[in-house]
């Protein structure tokens, strides 16, 4: 780690503007995390127009704090609500809710936002420390190795999302054609236009995940669900814990961060399988089993601190390969390319002060989080008393404004609209969302690496595998591949012995 | 429930078909890309061909699936429940919302097609409890908020609409002057 440059970025980030654009994502990324219906991946695509005037290294540090304060905002209303905020605090709301119902609200809040503050330093740390060693590792690896890279982070996202391997890839399929429309960028040739000279100019990422999230969303609830208010639970008192409650909730809090740390680094495609995995050993480890389904204090600590840890995780080879690893470290990559900086191994040295201002800034933005998370949960609570129709009209309508303004264009509408009842049908077939979001943006990078393998083997395919690191990456990829009948057949042997 | 499972089914067909001739499209319009004038070990079609292909093969595979009866089961709702019963209504109801939005934003300007859209969604999420004039005032007043924000605040333009151009002014020249 560059200790210097870390300080420099340290200073950095306690400028005015950049301390008030932490707060703004802090307070935004809560909201984001507490609101149904919304995600930080959809919050961060919504702000791309509107940050266009902005400083970079500004918005990158709201857009982060974003992504960390809605890790935090997702367990109030799992707690509170029964109704998790985003997919990575479902497990939370297991115990948690059974808590608040046995009136130990404050306390499940308290475990769940002070575990995430655990994690997300832990992960800030290792981050600081990890990533320029890999960007410098990153630096050294060949078009081949991003290939196969990127082709590992296509393969494990698909078939870990969802229940289908097959509904995954096909998922990440029409993301690639998604992502081909338009000229292409090595030959100048119109690919899926149609003549049209506004699909030439091709989708814009923002059109595809708005559209994706927040209209697919309101089709869906609309053709096929219900929303219920649900019974908010009593919040009696601040959020605290007692002696019993701090010595039972430190070690899953340390077990979560490390689950959630490495499922992040790796393309495990977000924070389900982390949560879900750290819930899993609590039950395991846990002395009173009984507790558990009945408000088990390990099951909302373990859990809020795996998402939080698996945030910073993802950050790990976004900013040091370009890689991202689930559907916000996309969108995330993607607002790089909005402001012209390449993630990747580059970042280190071309942009010094902008990724360790970024890291810095983590760190305040994580502690401002525990700050002003704690003693506005009330505040919080008042925000869910807002009937959630419209809630969806307001994110709709925001939605809208968002594809419109980007070209001030009504063809980026229709294509929003179109992409939205795709998107709509997906969901109502159970095929996962963020592959196609994973293949739409990385699928450009791919191909360009693809192209620079062949031009460099003179179209010799064998390159693809004439490295170790493409034959180790190619070989984790099988077994992601056929983990569910590996899984099968361990199972099978195992009732047999 | 059987009904609906068959129904579910025939549905899932269609669009798994839909996959099978989207990939067809990708290889029909890989095939009529020009080819590099210069030297290259890539040709223009092989990266879109591999794509199509991809497509094809996937579709075909869960084609196969889905008729073994491996039908998909539809994702969860944040803060509600998944019916069964598709609900026709409401979901026509928010697409007309949206389509005005498009084709009636250049022409009755953002404040008034956003005031039908937030209706339009309101409406289609809550048809029993929505009353129109609780639900109007707040549209008008979040689609003002949003348009001021936005061409005042951020100076991003958004239409106000009814802005219609007739052409050219005809100048008459009299000629007895």
């Amino acid at each position: 780690m560059d200790f210097a440059s870390f300080l420099e970025g340290f200073s950095n980030s306690l400028t005015v503007t950049n301390l008030g654009f932490g707060l703004l994502g802090s307070l935004l990324g809560t909201l984001v995390g507490v609101l149904p219906g919304i995600g930080p991946a959809l919050a961060i695509s919504l702000l791309l127009p509107v940050t266009y005037g902005l400083e970079p290294q500004s918005a990158i540090i709201m857009f982060c704090a974003i992504y960390y304060g809605a890790m935090f905002g997702g367990s109030t209303t799992s707690i509170l609500l029964n109704a998790p905020g985003e997919s990575g605090s479902v497990m939370t709301a297991i115990e948690g809710n059974k808590m608040a119902r046995a009136g130990k609200a404050g306390a499940a809040l308290a475990t769940a936002a002070i575990g995430s503050f655990v994690a997300g330093a832990i992960g800030t740390g290792i981050l600081a420390v990890a990533a320029p060693s890999i960007a410098a590792l990153g630096l050294k690896m060949t078009p081949p190795d991003f290939f196969a890279l990127m082709i590992l982070a296509f393969v494990t996202v698909s078939s870990l999302m969802g229940r289908s391997i097959n509904r995954g890839l096909l998922s990440l399929t029409i993301g690639l054609v998604i992502g081909m429309v338009g000229i292409d960028p090595n030959s100048g040739a119109a690919r899926l236009s149609f003549g049209s000279p506004d699909a030439m100019e091709g989708f814009s990422t923002v059109v595809v995940i708005v559209s994706l999230f927040a209209v697919s969303e309101a089709l869906y609830i609309a053709l096929s669900g219900r929303l219920e208010s649900g019974t908010l639970n009593k919040l009696v008192g601040s959020a605290r814990m007692t002696k019993q409650e701090w010595g039972r909730s430190w070690k899953p809090w340390l077990r979560g961060t490390a689950i959630g740390f490495p499922t992040g680094v790796l393309p495990a495609g977000g924070s389900e399988l982390p949560t879900f995995l750290s819930y899993t050993l609590e039950k395991k480890l846990s002395k009173n089993k009984s507790e558990f389904g009945n408000g088990a204090i390990e099951g909302v600590a373990g859990p809020e601190a795996a998402n939080n840890a698996n945030a910073a995780g993802a950050l790990v080879p976004l900013l040091a390969l370009g890689i991202p690893t689930s559907g916000t470290a996309a969108v995330m990559l993607a607002a790089f390319d909005q402001f012209r900086i390449s993630a990747g191994p580059m970042l280190f040295a071309e942009q010094p002060l902008l990724v360790w201002t970024l890291i810095a800034s983590l760190f305040i933005g994580n502690f401002l989080l525990l700050v002003i998370n704690l003693p506005l949960i009330k505040m919080w609570v008042q925000i869910l008393r807002v009937p959630a129709p419209y809630l969806f009209a307001g994110i709709l309508v925001f939605a809208m404004v968002g594809a419109y303004s980007i070209k001030n264009s009504t063809f980026d509408l229709l294509v929003a609209v179109a992409i939205g009842a795709l998107g709509m049908i997906l969901r109502r077939f159970g095929y996962p969302i963020t592959p196609l979001i994973l293949g739409a943006i990385l699928g450009p990078m791919a191909e360009t690496q693809f192209r620079r393998s062949m031009q460099l083997s003179e179209g010799d395919p064998g390159i693809f595998i004439s490295t170790p690191f493409t034959i180790i990456t190619y070989l984790l990829m099988v077994v992601a591949l056929g983990w569910p009948w590996i899984n099968k057949a361990i199972k099978k042997s195992r009732v047999k012995n | 429930m059987i009904l609906g499972k068959k129904r579910s089914a025939k549905g899932e067909l269609v669009f798994t078909s839909f996959l099978f001739l989207a990939g067809v499209v990708v290889l029909w319009d890989a095939s009529q890309l020009p080819e590099l004038a210069s030297a290259d070990f890539v040709g223009n079609k092989t990266f879109p061909s591999i794509i199509g292909w991809l497509l094809i093969v996937l579709s075909v595979l869960q084609l196969i699936s889905v008729a073994r009866g491996n039908l998909g089961e539809p994702e969860g709702v944040e803060g509600g429940q998944v019916e069964s019963k598709l609900r026709l209504k409401p979901f026509f109801l928010m697409i007309s919302g949206l389509l005005v939005f498009v084709f009636g934003l250049p022409i009755i300007g953002f404040p008034i097609a956003a005031t039908i859209l937030f209706t339009a969604v309101v409406y289609a999420l809550n048809p029993a409890k929505t009353k129109w004039f609780i639900a109007v005032p707040i549209a008008a007043a979040t689609a003002a908020v949003i348009y001021f924000g936005f061409t005042l605040g951020l100076q991003i333009d958004l239409p106000w609409g009814f802005d219609f151009d007739f052409g050219p002014t005809e100048v008459v020249v009299e000629e007895d002057w």
